[in-house]
């Protein structure tokens, strides 16, 4: 296993285009974390547990950082925080793996590019790496038209190895159907569970909805991820090009400087149902620039869940 | 083929131009159709989101589309139109607006001497010529500058010669400068020469062939519109005219013709001045004759003589109209020989002055030098073959003509005669010390001596011939008439024993100049005398020879010429078919024979005094017969000297004249050494009627072509400027404000290059 990077120079392998340059996915994830904890000064992990439960009085030895300091200043008395299934959390990373994600327009250099696919593998391992860590459990779900690997979360010593070798091998060919594997899904959990959401979402809102909400009636709490690659967000193109379309969409030869108006509008159209759709079930939207640096996207979901909790 | 572009032509300065551009509007569309096939490629995954903006925005980007290739193309085609310059729109007011005038404006300008008519009532011109540069000033000061052309041309008869450039162009050639074409206006000025009208009219007709990019063209005439300017005296420029109007409608279209002359306005001039004898001398009184006219009604003038610029005669009014007969001065005795300065003036009231008065320089004969070259020599008196003839050309006081060779006495004959030579000493003779050379009886002339007497006579020398039975007939024929010395050939001598021939000459009729003193005499001998022999002359059906008198015919037979005299160069050759002695005839001993040989001496022998009269225009030649050592001096009447210039022919030979053909009239004063010579100069006689032909005669003279014919001033018409409408600038405008249109529409539909990546606005995240 090749050696960790020194500390200073974390930052730079959390771009895109370095990470595209490491093939092997756990070394990636690897780097994420440790990436984070370096920026961070502290263990990412925390906060990944979900609900408070109780106080209780600090004997000497206790993290204090789960000292509650607003009872301290109210009462000069010194109690820790204590959450519900602190050291008993299933984290799934569902995955989508759909043709659509195999979309890239970032050059790694040397051949390689930075998909939508790889980006959303690389987050999927990092949490999954960090859960583990915390002795979590996670687990995998890939998809595409149907369910194609399911993982269910465990905290195992190979689970990782087995998360992160999977997420390699699986080919991006297929259609989406988002909202009928979110339905598949939810039946087949039967603890309560984190579920992160991996996907462009390229697929009917109302089948997304439809499963959404399936896991939500199933008491699950669900983050969605929607990873978009730069030129989707952007839209740069300006000279005539034949665009053809993934999963079987057809092809436009346009001009598309006259589009990228009613394209963006058109996008932006979509991203906000998402989004409205997400905030009226309580679930965590993230949409996130598959161009830009892995930490700023992950510290910034992390940052969102630390205060969640607080 | 051609009739598009000529349609073109009519509407477009530069129409090549106007088809490029439609040729080139297509080039958006031929790029747009390449731009189609040739595109990149790219899998796309939000694929459902561009195919929902297609369809919502289908028709607008289609609309967005042509429209930007409609003005692309339209401003590619508009360019092209632009730089084609088209033309066109009658109204002025729309043309105000848009339009940029276009033209090519000939202005022609009489400045010939009868422009220098002063009619009084114009307070800022005095003449015609000040008011025509006023007018023509005016017209300019209408033009647009910068896209309208002007040339100027005047139309005096050309003086200054030089060959790089046409006389008439006051401009070099049409400039697009004003103030220069105003300038070169400014500068005509009024010359004393006569009229070049269709010189002038010739030269704008080429003008306008020159600029045919322009598509109109405008002609001003200025002319005083006078008689001797469209009615010539000559046919020639009358029928020039006539062949060059059409021209001038086909280039001009409506010509504009501004006649400054006035209705009424009127001219006294004198027209000529001569002596009534071609050879004046000191022997005998002369007589001048003087031709005056008066065109128009004018009060009598007062008529002048002078001689050396002292009154001769009393002056006396005297009536002038186109029929006032000659005005003579009779009996002018003049005792010194020499060049003598003679001039008539009339005094008046006179609005054009420059021709009131005409000089004429007379070189009085005080003698003249002849040469008489013998065929046959004889030793005693009367015997060579031209001793009857010396006598008779210059017999002497109370002489024995016997004994002639003893005989000292003066002479009262102003012709005197060397001692007769034989025609060995012919070679040895300068034939131009004489202003006579007569050959009596020579038998053979060698070809040396016929060249000699060829130059002699075409230098202005007079020749002489009597033949008589030593003449050789072939040797006359091969060598004198090649050489133009005899007016044909001889055939015979045709003689008689019986009955003599006679002189065909009759007292009461008809004569030859040289027989005018014989004219209206009896027994003159004239008719009587006897001639038993001569040679038979054959003259050509188309010869220039005159028969100064025949010998009498049978009837219905050719009459012989007895005497001949024809022109050779600027000399002339006299014949006679008989002897100059008694041999072959009885004249010889007559009184007749006298005055015949001095009038046919004084009426063939050339005025010295020719090259002394010019015409303005004309350029001063001094004869080499002056002998001249140094350089001549001219001066006018106010001492101003005009230059002279020497010129050296191949012979080592320098003859000098003036350096620039005379240009004013006056006497001037020619100095060589410690002689001097007046020189008259006189403007021609064929500008003086200064009457003012009608308008509908001036067209007839211009061949009936359309003109627009005004007055003196300039009327609201005539200042209207009917220029093509030059519409460039109002289209390059359009052109700029499509460009503008072109770029907003781009922009505004998106249609341009970026010249940064926009970021799209990062959604914040939702918390739950």
């Amino acid at each position: 296993m090749p050696e960790l990077p020194h500390a200073a120079e974390y930052r730079k392998y959390l771009e895109p285009k370095t990470l595209a340059r490491i093939s092997a996915l756990d070394l990636r994830a690897r780097l994420i974390v440790e990436g984070l904890m370096t920026g961070m000064h502290r263990s990412p992990y925390q906060g990944i547990s979900v609900e408070f439960a109780q106080h209780r009085p600090y004997v000497a030895g206790d993290d204090i950082r789960h000292v509650d300091w607003k009872v301290f200043g109210r009462s000069d008395k010194i109690y820790l925080k204590q959450y519900l299934e602190e050291t008993n959390l299933h984290l799934i990373c569902v995955v989508d793996a759909s043709e659509s994600m195999g979309f890239s327009s970032i050059d790694g250099g040397d051949g390689t590019s930075w998909s939508k696919y790889d980006h959303a593998t690389a987050i999927a391992a990092s949490l999954s790496y960090m859960a583990i860590q915390q002795q979590d459990s996670a687990g995998l779900a890939v998809f595409d038209n149907e369910l194609k690997k399911y993982f269910k979360p465990s905290n195992l010593p190979g689970q990782w190895k087995i998360i992160t070798h999977e997420l390699t091998m699986i080919p991006r060919l297929k259609k989406t159907n988002t909202g009928k594997i979110l339905d598949q899904l939810a039946e087949k959990l039967t603890h309560r569970s984190l579920i992160v959401i991996l996907s462009d979402f390229f697929d009917d809102i109302e089948s997304i909805k439809k499963g959404l909400r399936h896991l939500r009636y199933k008491r699950h709490e669900t983050m969605v991820f929607q990873l978009l690659d730069p030129q989707e967000i952007e839209f740069p193109f300006e000279d005539v090009t034949l665009f053809k379309g993934m999963e079987e969409m057809g092809d436009l030869l346009t001009e598309p400087r006259a589009l990228r108006l009613g394209y963006l509008e058109q996008l932006g159209l979509f991203t906000e149902q998402l989004k409205k759709l997400c905030r009226g079930m309580n679930i965590d939207y993230h949409r996130m620039n598959t161009g830009d640096p892995l930490d700023v996207t992950l510290s910034g979901f992390l940052a969102t869940r630390a205060a969640s909790i607080k | 083929m051609m009739i598009v572009p000529n349609i073109l032509a009519a509407w477009f300065v530069a129409p090549w131009f106007a088809v490029a551009g439609a040729v080139l509007a297509s080039i958006p569309i031929i790029i747009h159709i390449l731009n189609r096939r040739r595109f990149k490629t790219v899998r796309w995954a939000a694929m459902e989101y561009l195919l929902q903006a297609m369809r919502k925005n289908r028709r607008r980007l289609k609309f967005e589309q042509w429209l930007l290739l409609a003005v692309r193309s339209l401003l590619i085609f508009l360019m092209g139109l632009a730089l084609a310059r088209p033309l066109g729109c009658d109204s002025s007011t729309i043309a105000a607006l848009g339009g940029q005038r276009t033209a090519l404006h000939v202005f022609v300008i009489d400045n010939s001497y009868s422009m220098a008519y002063e009619p009084g009532g114009r307070p800022d011109a005095k003449t015609h010529l000040d008011q025509a540069k006023l007018m023509a000033k005016r017209l300019i000061d209408r033009l647009s500058a910068g896209n309208e052309e002007v040339m100027v041309i005047t139309a005096s008869s050309p003086i200054d010669k030089d060959k790089t450039v046409d006389p008439h162009a006051a401009t070099p050639k049409p400039t697009y400068d004003l103030q220069s074409a105003r300038a070169a206006i400014d500068r005509i000025e009024q010359t004393a020469a006569g009229t070049d009208l269709d010189g002038a009219l010739q030269l704008a007709i080429r003008t306008a062939k020159d600029e045919a990019k322009l598509p109109t063209k405008h002609l001003y005439i200025f002319t005083d519109a006078t008689r001797s300017a469209f009615e010539g005296e000559n046919g020639q420029s009358v029928e020039a005219l006539k062949t060059t109007g059409p021209q001038l409608a086909r280039n001009f279209g409506r010509p504009s013709l501004f006649i400054l002359g006035k209705p009424g306005q009127w001219n006294q001039a004198v027209l000529d001045l001569a002596p009534a004898v071609n050879l004046v001398t000191t022997k005998f009184s002369a007589d001048f004759t003087t031709k005056v006219r008066g065109f128009g009604n004018g009060p009598d003038p007062v008529l002048q003589w002078k001689m050396n610029d002292v009154p001769v005669g009393l002056a006396k009014s005297i009536k002038l109209d186109l029929e006032t007969p000659p005005q003579s001065l009779s009996g002018q005795a003049i005792n010194e020989g020499g060049p003598r300065v003679f001039s008539v003036t009339l005094a008046g009231d006179d609005r054009l002055r420059i021709d009131n008065t005409r000089w004429r320089v007379v070189d009085v004969a005080s003698e003249m030098k002849v040469l008489i070259v013998e065929g046959e020599r004889g030793i005693g008196a009367l015997q060579g073959s031209g001793s009857f003839l010396e006598l008779a050309l210059s017999p002497p006081k109370d002489v024995d003509a016997e004994n002639r060779a003893s005989s000292n006495a003066k002479t009262d004959s102003y012709v005197l005669p060397e001692a007769p030579i034989g025609e060995l000493e012919l070679s040895n003779k300068i034939l131009g010390n004489y202003r006579a050379v007569f050959l009596t009886n020579v038998g053979q002339i060698n070809p040396s001596q016929a060249d000699q007497l060829k130059n002699y006579v075409n230098g202005g020398g007079t020749l002489i011939i009597f033949v008589g039975p030593n003449v050789n007939g072939d040797n006359y024929n091969n060598e004198l008439v090649p050489r133009g010395l005899l007016p044909g050939r001889l055939i015979k001598t045709v003689s008689t024993n019986d009955s003599a021939f006679h002189f065909d000459f009759n007292p009461k009729g008809a004569a030859h100049p040289f027989l005018k003193e014989f004219q209206g005499q009896e027994n003159t001998g004239l008719t009587t005398a006897q001639v038993w022999s001569y040679w038979q002359l054959e003259l050509p059906a188309n010869t220039n020879a005159e028969r100064v008198l025949n010998y009498q015919s049978e009837a219905g037979k050719p009459k012989d010429p007895a005497i001949t005299v024809h022109p050779l160069g600027k000399g002339r050759v006299v014949f006679f078919s008989t002897t100059a002695n008694p041999e072959w005839n009885g004249l010889t001993p007559k009184p007749a024979y006298v005055t015949l040989m001095h009038e046919i001496l004084a009426g063939s022998v050339g005025a010295a005094d020719r090259w002394m009269n010019l015409t303005v225009g004309e350029t001063l030649n001094v004869p080499q017969s002056l002998g001249l050592t140094a350089a001549p001096t001219l001066v006018d009447a106010a001492k101003n000297p005009t230059p002279m210039e020497a010129v050296t022919d191949q012979a080592g030979v320098t003859t000098y004249h003036s350096a620039r053909p005379m240009t004013a009239p006056g006497v001037f004063t020619l100095g060589v050494g410690n002689r001097s010579f007046p020189i008259a100069v006189n403007v021609p006689a064929t500008e003086a009627d200064v009457r003012v032909l009608p308008p509908d005669a001036v067209k007839k003279a211009l061949g009936d072509i359309d003109l627009a014919v005004e007055g003196d001033n300039l009327t609201v018409a005539a200042m209207k400027i009917d220029s093509g409408n030059d519409w460039s600038w109002s289209f390059m405008a359009l052109v700029f404000l499509l460009a503008g249109v072109e770029c907003y529409l781009a922009m505004r539909f998106g249609h341009y290059r970026r010249g940064k990546r926009l970021a799209a606005p990062v959604a914040e995240p939702v918390a739950a």
